[in-house]
């Protein structure tokens, strides 16, 4: 059992890294599970118009500000042009992980006219 | 005994590298692994980092390292495979683009952790399994006094005077190389949800022939078909018997536990979390029967 193995510097840097990463992750798990953030996801969706396309578009920002992740998010989009929708578009996306954010855009074939207005009229999302 | 030379260090790691990705790439490409990075909550991939470090120094004791490697020279070999795991899954997942710098830091770290336990396991059994001849030969040098007196003893059909305390070691070898075999294999399906809808799918009849099928297997794999490291002659009709059922307890508890870290047993009743035990028990099995000769020290 006398153990006097010797080590090289790649060796002995490969362990020190190794160390470092595990004590790491482990004062990191450690962290968040002290962290008890057990509130529901949080969707927030924000729309912005896209000067910048050829199509009548915009750009829809998904963000969960909530504790947890969220699946199977469907949002469905509304055009209202006078008073009176006269467009819809839905959006699914599979996942949206805790504190992230996915882009999407959404395309109508409307012309653009003064006074429109998009509005979200509905988020649906499931707990994983 | 001298350093090896660097030269010697970096072939090892890079056989160990290799090994990594050889049995984790399917569990890299699969998105159920990347989602459940996010979706485990932190205490599942805290134990799942433990479970790994453990599963790692019993492999590393009983297969990986010489036989009278000291407990602090397991330990050590086994932070080193830990770190290079989680270097080469970040690395890869980044290569990949499954994670990038806009993503929160939970997403990043929770999915290069649940990523990098499958592969430190693979880096670990590679850097035993792909070596060459070359430095294992030396180390054999040293051990071989020892190796030839204890190599008959391991094999459980060899009797004789073999004392106890040998017995109890080589058995929970046995066990040690099993989970690891089952671990590795059934890995690459356990995370998918291809279980939960087999599961789901099939009826009693069937789920019974699996586990006859899965028994069967293990039969011929142990005794009846000369594997490398398969003990050389059949015990009696029970022993076989406990062997298979011991082969087949470890399957089981592993699907158990792979099941319970992707979710599949927390909402779920008795009877789908067993038919999925049984479902993900067939790979699980063949790894801890046929997987754990593959994994397990050449000259055993």
């Amino acid at each position: 059992m006398t153990d006097k193995k010797q080590h090289n510097f790649i060796e002995n840097g490969t362990f020190v890294v190794g160390l470092l990463i595990l004590l790491a992750l482990i004062s990191y798990l450690v962290y968040q599970i002290s962290q008890d953030k057990k509130s529901p996801p949080e969707i927030q969706v924000t729309t912005s118009y896209q000067t910048a396309m050829d199509n009548y578009a915009f750009e829809v920002t998904v963000e969960n500000n909530g504790g947890e992740s969220a699946e199977a998010v469907n949002i469905k989009l509304s055009l209202y042009q006078e008073g009176e929708a006269v467009e819809d578009g839905t959006m699914d996306i599979q996942y949206v992980p805790v504190k992230s954010k996915e882009t999407g855009w959404i395309v109508f074939h409307s012309d653009r006219k003064t006074g429109d207005s998009l509005v979200v009229s509905s988020v649906t999302y499931m707990k994983p | 005994m001298s350093a090896p030379t660097n030269k010697e260090t970096l072939k090892k790691y890079g056989r160990g590298v290799i090994g990594g990705l050889l049995f984790s790439l399917p569990l890299i490409y699969t998105m159920e692994v990347w989602w459940s990075g996010f979706i485990a909550p932190p205490e599942y991939q805290l134990s799942c980092v433990v479970v790994t470090y453990l599963l790692l120094l019993g492999y590393n004791r009983y297969a990986g390292l010489k036989k009278d490697s000291s407990l602090k020279a397991i330990c050590r070999e086994s932070v080193e495979e830990l770190g290079l795991a989680v270097i080469v899954s970040f690395l890869f997942l980044l290569l990949l683009s499954r994670i990038d710098f806009q993503m929160s830091w939970d997403e990043i770290a929770g999915k290069v952790i649940v990523e990098s336990m499958i592969v430190a396991i693979g880096i670990s059994v590679g850097t035993e399994q792909l070596g060459g001849n070359g430095e294992d030969e030396e180390d054999e040098e040293g051990s071989k006094s020892e190796g030839a007196n204890s190599a008959g003893a391991k094999e459980e059909g060899s009797e004789s005077g073999k004392d106890q305390k040998e017995n109890d070691s080589s058995n929970f070898k046995r066990i040690v190389l099993s989970i690891c075999g089952a671990v590795l294999f059934a890995s690459s399906v356990a995370p998918t949800e291809e279980i939960l809808m087999i599961a789901v799918g099939v009826s009693v009849v069937e789920l019974m022939l699996m586990v006859l099928l899965t028994l069967i297997l293990g039969g011929i794999i142990i005794y009846y078909s000369e594997f490398k490291g398969a003990p050389k002659e059949r015990p009696g009709f029970f022993i076989m018997l406990l062997d298979l059922m011991v082969m087949y307890s470890i399957a089981l508890l592993v699907s158990f536990a792979f099941l319970f870290f992707f979710q599949r047993v927390q909402d779920y009743s008795l009877y789908i979390v067993v038919a999925q035990m049984i479902v993900l028990g067939i790979p699980a099995a063949m790894g801890a029967s046929a997987g754990r000769f593959l994994i397990s020290k050449q000259d055993d």
